[in-house]
């Protein structure tokens, strides 16, 4: 695929957690508190480091529940504890940079608890980090996508 | 993607949200599974982008995310259903700890 292109995105997550913002935002500091949230379900980690102060590292590479090797390594922009953390971060799949992102999570009481904000503007290199995804367009018939999906399952 | 479509189950639960949203037990109605793998196939089709649900009060809706058939949003449906999954996890890692009394170091 040598075709480049760059899209931008921008996605918005939030949370209420039924914790004070010291303890939610603890979880994203304390290297062995965010081991146990961040990786598990189907993205298994195999590698972690976090260096959590402005202008340290994350780094984790693990294998992806499509069997891909990816790495994720970002940059530590501006903490201000137990209310926000900037950072930056790009993802490669095996040697391919396939985007660079600049992530904000902010931390806002909320009754008793907190409100977490976690707010994404990507850059997505160069198409999709899958080729065959380019072929399937918008379509909508999912009758049709479904059995086509089915037969490329079965191929793999 | 390719994983959530290739179960004949999880292709009618996408069919019948085409239709419009619906709660986790009108999905799990025409079914004859239980409740639990109903919410297996469910966890499967958000992972891949193409279903959200959210749950209000007691009751988690579903509906489908058309633009997650298309490429770009796709990928962007991705990332954003696997940053949903670890804001859970989150979620599950601080009532965990709620749950077990702190570890006393000075005892």
């Amino acid at each position: 695929m040598s075709e480049r292109s760059i899209q931008h995105a921008t996605f918005v997550v939030e949370r209420t957690y039924e914790a004070s913002p010291a303890r939610v935002f603890a979880a994203w500091a304390d290297p062995a508190a965010k081991g146990r949230w961040m990786g598990g379900g189907e993205e298994q980690t195999g590698e972690y480091e976090l260096d959590f102060r402005a202008g340290g590292r994350e780094f984790s590479r693990g294998g992806g529940p499509d069997g891909e090797v990816y790495s994720y390594e970002a940059r530590y922009q501006d903490i201000v504890p137990d209310q926000r953390i900037v950072y930056t971060y790009d993802m490669h799949r095996h040697d391919t940079r396939i985007s660079v992102s600049l992530a904000t999570v902010e931390f806002k009481l909320a009754g008793g608890g907190t409100r977490l904000i976690y707010t994404e503007q990507g850059a997505f290199l160069d198409g999709q980090d899958k080729p065959e995804y380019r072929e399937q367009g918008t379509g909508g018939l999912l009758d049709a996508l479904g059995a086509e999906l089915q037969r490329q399952a079965a191929k793999t | 993607m390719f994983q959530a479509l290739a179960d004949p189950t999880r292709r009618g639960m996408v069919e019948r949200l085409s239709r419009g949203p619906a709660s986790v037990s009108a999905l799990a109605r025409p079914l004859a599974i239980s409740l639990p793998a109903v919410l297996q196939h469910l966890q499967v089709l958000e992972a891949s982008g193409l279903v959200r649900s959210e749950k209000v009060g007691r009751v988690r809706t579903c509906h489908v995310e058309p633009a997650a058939l298309r490429p770009v949003e796709q990928w962007v449906s991705k990332r954003r259903a696997s940053c949903e999954r670890r804001l859970d996890r989150l979620g599950d890692y601080l009532a965990e700890q709620d749950a077990q009394p702190k570890k006393r170091r000075d005892s």
